[in-house]
């Protein structure tokens, strides 16, 4: 992993020209929507990887980096969109400098171009989740089991483990189909041989006992048992080079085509009927809600619902709904799911049942076809090849079912109607060849015989053939289940291990940045061959999925934990770098300096990018010691970009527009800086601010009691100081708060704090030298209320955040105030 | 993370097969000779592909032995 120390981009989404130097710390980008952040998030993305999640991950259809990376004016010259990045590798102790256009995605220049670099900057490519928007952390926790432990074990690298999987599945299904399908052709040998000798049943003791029936008519020795070096010519003499083999065997040919004639001349039996009707009725269900099948498929997702409705609205779009209403149709929805699961099972069952007699018909309609066209002259086969056409088709369709379960329509019109008894035209050629069979001219009883036993002999060989196979085959399928559970079982228990260490540091991380309420939280990680499942506490009341009662800002801290404690089992102390594009926008404030606690203690070596639209979540960071660095976003426009500039910038750019005599813009500047500083000055002092429902405050709300707050806070100091004997700091305390009082005069905050929205017009309406008073004012009063040290001109704060205030402080420690006045 | 990801299973896969290893030899319906074919196969960087694991487990040049 790097540590990022300068980026440069050009022509890049909606950025033209930005230079931006991290020097390889924590950086904050802050704009509101639209305004280039992301442009950023995506620039790191494309040029340490080559792509871009956002146009061509999920919901990115129609997107792609080629096309839509480069700025909408320059979108037919990719060459010119481009990013370079300069980083250090600590564990190479090197630096690198790497340079991609969209023009080429999949190349980038390297500098050096050492093995060891490119290895470090491919390792990045394999894992682009150092990069992580909102949409993406929230897929870690609303997401159905199955889909989680998908992307968990992409971010752990085990998805080499999920590959396995699928390929010991594979490899179990084949088996098993393998299996079932030299079983059919055992029971069809098996056929084939009663058929030779025209019994209706097959058993050792009557094959036998058919087989020595014929053998005595030869006079041949009777055969005492059947084992697989049985031959049922065991003493005949077939003369070598005797009569020309005839082309038809009378004897076979008459057993084979009987028992098809015996077969079609009966009603279809009614087991087959009955598998019929069931598979039909089993179809016909299935048809009857459209949607069914999609409901089988979408057991997971209902059930997720079901979890999901806390409240009386979506969690999307804010429609209303009647929750309980809604349980109970997800609920019967999931039933008819289950249901539709077991009719599933049952439909393959009576399908299965029905291939079994349409391939021994297809076998039978074969063999008639062979006899019609060995018999001189031939009979006319048109008809039966019809049939066997329609048959083959039949078993083809329903074999496809099996497979994919789409096409019911044509499953059921397969099952509706009967293929047993063949049509008039068909079963006329049947009797025919039956008949020209039945005339040829007879062989005497021994030669008959003799025909018998060659031909039972070949069936017999056959079937043992087929059975070997069989079994084989059946064995294949109980070893290949095995390999496959003792798989499963090996992975789930390593990965048992791996997620009770994830799942501790992340119960440990949401305990940090919940420390107020969430101490005795905890969570579960359970890991299933296909499937994570994660459920966590809420407030002692049991372990539910985090959709099912948690809040969304709960959620997004819940994402953010579960995801630093997956990277930091998988790079451990290479977990050098990470991007979080807006991941925290709904965690409350309350919470969000614990998280950058959090940040800052557990991964003090790592570099974080982090860009929100809230400026007070920035100031937080800074406060918090999290980043001291940080750019400002905003003005973007399509022809030039965003528009950027820091904390100190503010004031030079107010004063260009004052240059320009553009007092309306440069006002308009200044009170957005304004309610930007008070937000945070009112956090950071602890200002008492009178509640509102709404939460929301304008400047006359905040300002006034900040300012107020300030000199209290300053008196503190002094009257501490004085309890402590600390002459020389309470003199210089009574000068700070005489400043203080003096600056407040001149901004005339007490007057335009009435009605500050009269005085914001009045602002735009004074002359630039006016104005120019007002600026300095407000610059002099706010630079009062910063660090001294030009090193770190953070604001102060109060420690600590809640309870008897202690200290005033800076970020740096070189001011601090005592605010204590007992022992 | 291991020094090159393209090069070598990492170690918590070749935990599972370590793990996968040992209870496919303690069960007597699968011959050792076989499990030495199927990991031969699993330790190598990619994964195998289903008709490769059929032929490690049922080695097709022993035909009629499972």
């Amino acid at each position: 992993m790097i540590r990022v120390k300068t980026i440069h981009i050009e022509e890049f989404r909606g950025i033209r020209n930005l230079d931006l130097e991290l020097n390889a710390k924590s950086f904050g980008i802050c704009g509101p929507n639209g305004t280039g952040k992301s442009g950023v998030v995506d620039a790191i993305e494309f040029c340490l990887t080559g792509d871009i999640t956002r146009l061509s991950g999920e919901g990115s259809l129609g997107l792609s980096v080629k096309a839509h990376a480069p700025h909408v004016d320059q979108h037919s010259h990719p060459e010119k969109a481009s990013v370079t990045i300069t980083a250090e590798i600590p564990s190479l102790g090197k630096f690198v400098k790497i340079h991609r256009t969209v023009k080429n995605p999949r190349k980038f220049e390297i500098i050096p171009n050492d093995s060891d670099v490119n290895a470090a900057i491919k390792e990045l490519q394999t894992h682009p989740e150092f990069a992580l928007s909102r949409r993406e952390i929230i897929k870690y926790i609303i997401t159905p089991p199955g889909k989680r432990s998908e992307e968990v074990q992409t971010l752990l690298r085990l998805d080499h483990l999920e590959k396995l999987r699928k390929t010991l599945t594979t490899f179990s299904n084949k088996q098993r189909d393998e299996a079932e399908e030299a079983g059919r052709a055992l029971s069809l040998s098996e056929a084939e041989l009663k058929n030779a000798f025209q019994i209706d049943e097959l058993t050792d003791t009557l094959l036998l006992k058919k087989v020595n029936e014929n053998r005595a008519i030869l006079g041949l020795q009777t055969l005492s048992e059947l084992s697989k070096d049985t031959s049922f010519k065991t003493g005949l003499i077939e003369t070598p080079g005797g009569p020309k083999k005839p082309l038809l065997k009378k004897v076979e040919a008459l057993a084979d085509l009987s028992a098809l004639h015996s077969a079609i001349s009966k009603d279809e039996p009614s087991n087959l009927v009955k598998n019929r009707q069931l598979a039909k009725t089993a179809l016909e269900k299935l048809k009857s809600d459209e949607k069914v099948l999609m409901l089988a498929r979408q057991q997971g997702f209902i059930k997720m619902g079901l979890d999901l409705i806390t409240e009386n609205n979506c969690p999307l779009c804010d429609t209303e709904w009647d929750a309980d209403k809604l349980r109970e149709h997800l609920r019967k929805k999931l039933l008819s799911a289950k249901e539709i699961e077991e009719l599933m099972g049952q439909l393959q069952d009576n399908i299965k049942e029905l291939l079994q007699p349409l391939s021994e018909r297809i076998q039978a309609i074969e063999r008639a076809i062979k006899y019609s066209q060995s018999l001189r002259p031939p009979i006319e086969k048109t008809e039966l090849s019809n049939y066997l056409i329609e048959l083959k088709k039949m078993e083809t369709e329903l074999t496809n079912f099996l497979k994919n379960r789409t096409q019911v329509n044509t499953a059921i019109e397969v099952v509706s109607n009967s293929w047993w008894l063949p049509k008039t035209e068909q079963n006329n050629q049947i009797e025919k060849c039956l008949k020209a069979v039945k005339d040829l001219p007879d062989t005497s009883t021994e030669d008959k015989a003799k025909d018998i036993l060659i031909v039972a002999q070949e069936r017999y060989e056959k079937l043992l053939s087929n059975k070997t196979t069989s079994d084989k085959k059946k064995v294949c399928k109980l070893v290949a289940q095995d390999v496959l559970d003792h798989y499963n079982k090996s992975r789930t228990s390593v990965l048992e291990g791996i997620y009770d260490k994830v799942t501790e540091d992340f119960i440990n991380y949401y305990r940090v940045i919940n420390s107020d309420d969430e101490q005795k939280f905890i969570g579960k990680l359970t890991s299933e061959p296909a499937k994570l499942s994660f459920d966590v506490d809420f407030y002692g009341r049991g372990l539910f999925p985090p959709g099912a009662y948690h809040s969304e800002g709960h959620q997004d801290g819940m994402g953010l934990c579960l995801y630093l404690a997956l990277m930091k089992h998988t790079l451990e102390d290479k977990f050098t770098f990470a991007v979080l594009d807006d991941v925290l926008m709904s965690i409350d404030t309350g919470h969000r300096r614990d998280v950058c606690r959090l940040l800052n203690s557990e991964f003090p070596n790592t570099q974080f990018i982090l860009t929100t639209h809230d400026r007070v979540w920035l100031q937080y960071m800074k406060t918090e010691g999290l980043i001291n660095q940080s750019r400002s976003f905003g003005g973007w426009t399509v022809d030039t970009g965003p528009r950027v500039w820091n904390d100190e910038d503010i004031w030079t750019e107010i004063q260009s527009e004052l240059d320009k005599n553009d007092v309306s813009k440069a006002a308009w500047l200044l009170r957005r800086y304004l309610e930007f500083s008070a937000n945070i000055l009112a956090d950071n002092l602890r200002a008492k601010i009178e509640f509102r429902g709404d939460g929301h405050y304008d400047l006359g709300d905040l300002l006034p009691n900040v300012l107020k707050g300030w000199k209290t806070w300053l008196l503190k100091g002094e009257k501490s100081a004085e309890f402590w004997n600390r002459e020389k700091e309470k003199e210089s305390l009574t000068k700070k708060r005489a400043t203080a009082k003096e600056l407040i005069a001149k901004a005339s905050i007490e007057q335009w704090a009435i009605n500050p929205s009269v005085h914001f017009n009045e602002w735009a309406n004074l002359q630039r030298h006016e104005f120019q008073e007002v600026v300095d004012a407000f610059r002099n009063l706010l630079e009062h209320m910063r660090c001294q040290n030009s090193l770190c001109k953070s604001h102060l704060h109060i420690l600590p955040r809640k309870s008897e205030a202690e200290l005033m402080c800076c970020n740096c420690g070189e001011t601090s105030i005592n605010l204590k006045t007992s022992k | 993370m291991g020094k090159d990801p393209n090069s070598s299973v990492s170690p918590t896969v070749s935990q599972v097969i370590d793990q996968f290893i040992l209870a496919m030899r303690e069960d007597d319906g699968i011959e050792n000779q076989s499990i030495d074919r199927l990991e031969e196969i699993l330790r190598k960087d990619s994964v195998p592909k289903a008709n490769e694991v059929s032929a490690a487990l049922f080695d097709p040049s022993k035909d009629g032995e499972a």
